[in-house]
Parts: structure tokens; sequence; C-alpha cells
């Protein structure tokens, strides 16, 4: 039987999620290529999750987005994830998806 | 010769800006859309797919709130003329824009923010309204020589 571990932050269509984030990190991930059906490696954009909406919570926020994955760790190299909370929607196009980030 | 992995410089580029030029900012939006909802537009033009607003969506560099201005952001590290076009673009879709609705009433001030002086741009920028701020990084003068742009 398989258990749940850990609870992932799922984001919503055009609606804004406000996290904060703390102890980012990169991690390599295997999942299964979505065009060749293979597994591949990839590094995910990771952090814990101690707010959710304003409420305090202990989940994971994980992103392959390299666009967003590049904000954010800026983000945590200025210290603004020590200072803000993370505001981030997610606009999906296929391969023009974007996502906003709002520092709050 | 394999090609180095892409980085995404403006990103960081754009943000490091933000930071050292607005610290007392009201907020700050990072790749922030610009311009009515592709829903809006489709209803204006429904000769055109819906999916082409949703796909074709503009974002702006930066939105920022400071000192009771609107600030618009477009970073350009390498291209700075391509970053006047996009502001002026960008510019009358701002009011059109439903996430910034509750702060259209501010003045809107237009900002290209580029390591590169290019004399050029700067004079084209001033006569649409736009400053042009000469933001200069060591590991941005580093990629430049890395290019031959420096």
């Amino acid at each position: 039987m398989s258990m749940v571990l850990e609870n992932y932050v799922k984001l919503t269509a055009e609606a804004e999620k406000i996290l904060k984030l703390e102890n980012p990190r990169i991690l390599e991930r295997t999942i299964t290529d979505p065009e060749t059906k293979r597994p591949k490696i990839v590094r995910a954009w990771v952090a814990d999750v101690t707010e959710e909406d304003y409420a305090p919570v202990r989940k994971i926020f994980s992103t392959l987005a390299e666009k967003l994955a590049a904000s954010l760790q800026v983000a945590a190299d200025a210290g603004d994830l020590r200072r803000y909370r993370v505001g981030i929607t997610w606009y999906p196009r296929g391969y023009a998806t974007e996502y906003r980030m709002r520092l709050i | 010769m394999a090609r180095q992995p892409y980085q995404q410089r403006e990103r960081r580029y754009v943000q490091e800006y933000v930071n050292e030029r607005f610290p007392d900012r009201d907020f700050v939006l990072y790749n922030a859309p610009v311009g009515p909802a592709p829903e809006t537009l489709y209803a204006a033009h429904p000769e055109v797919p819906l999916e082409h607003f949703r796909r074709w969506r503009l974002w702006a560099d930066a939105i920022v709130g400071w000192r009771g201005l609107l600030i618009l952001v477009e970073a350009k590290i390498r291209t700075p003329k391509h970053g006047l076009g996009y502001l002026l673009e960008y510019e009358p879709l701002v009011k059109q824009t439903p996430e910034l609705a509750a702060y259209v009433n501010r003045p809107l001030q237009l900002r290209l923010a580029t390591p590169r002086e290019d004399p050029r741009v700067i004079t084209a920028a001033a006569a649409h309204g736009i400053v042009v701020d000469i933001f200069k990084r060591p590991w941005v003068d580093d990629y430049l020589r890395e290019v031959g742009l420096m």
C-alpha cells in the first residue's frame, strides 16, 4: 500500500496562491516525458510551505517551470522569500504557459 | 561544441533592478499580464479564435507600485531598443488590465532598465517620455563580454 508522505501545493488556473516559502532547494526528479513516454531526470525548484493563503500549513511547493524557478531563486538569493509572501498565478497556455509572481 | 544551457538572465536582472531602485515599493508584480482579459478581446474580435488571445497575452517584466506611481518596467540586457517597443505597446493596455484595476488611478511611468548606454535609444525614449535607467551589475558585464557586446 502506498502512503502519501508529502502534501504538495496545487495551483489553480488564473487564481493567485499566496505562499510563505522556506528552505528553497533544487531536487532531481524522474518524470515520464509526456512526448516520448520515457522516464527522464529533471531538476525541480522546491521549497517548504509554511503558509498557504495566510493559513499555517506544512506542505511542499515544487515547480519544473524554468522561468518561475528562476524568479523564485532570485527572490531566495535576495532574501525576498524571508521578507515577503509570494503570490503565484498560473496562466496555463500549453507551451506558452506563464506564471506571474507577486511579492507581498 | 555543445550549446550552453539557457539561463533566465533577464529574470534575475529585473528582480535585482527592482530591489535596488525601489526598496520601499508598495508592491511588485513580475511577469505580469497586461491588456484586457482574453475573453474580452474575443468578444470584441470574434473573428479571431479565443485561443489566440489566451496564448498570446502580453507580459510585462515588472509592474511596481512606488510612491503613488505605477511603474511599468521592461528590462533588456542585450537589445535595449526592443524594450521601447514593448513599453509603448503596453502603455495604453495597462488601464485595461483587470489584474491592475485597483491601481489604474495612479500616474503611469514607463521605465527601460538596461546596462547598455545607447544614446540613440535614450534619445528615442525621451521623445516618448520613457525613463531609461542604466543599471549595471558585474555578472551582466561578464555576460556582455562573453557574447562580445562589451
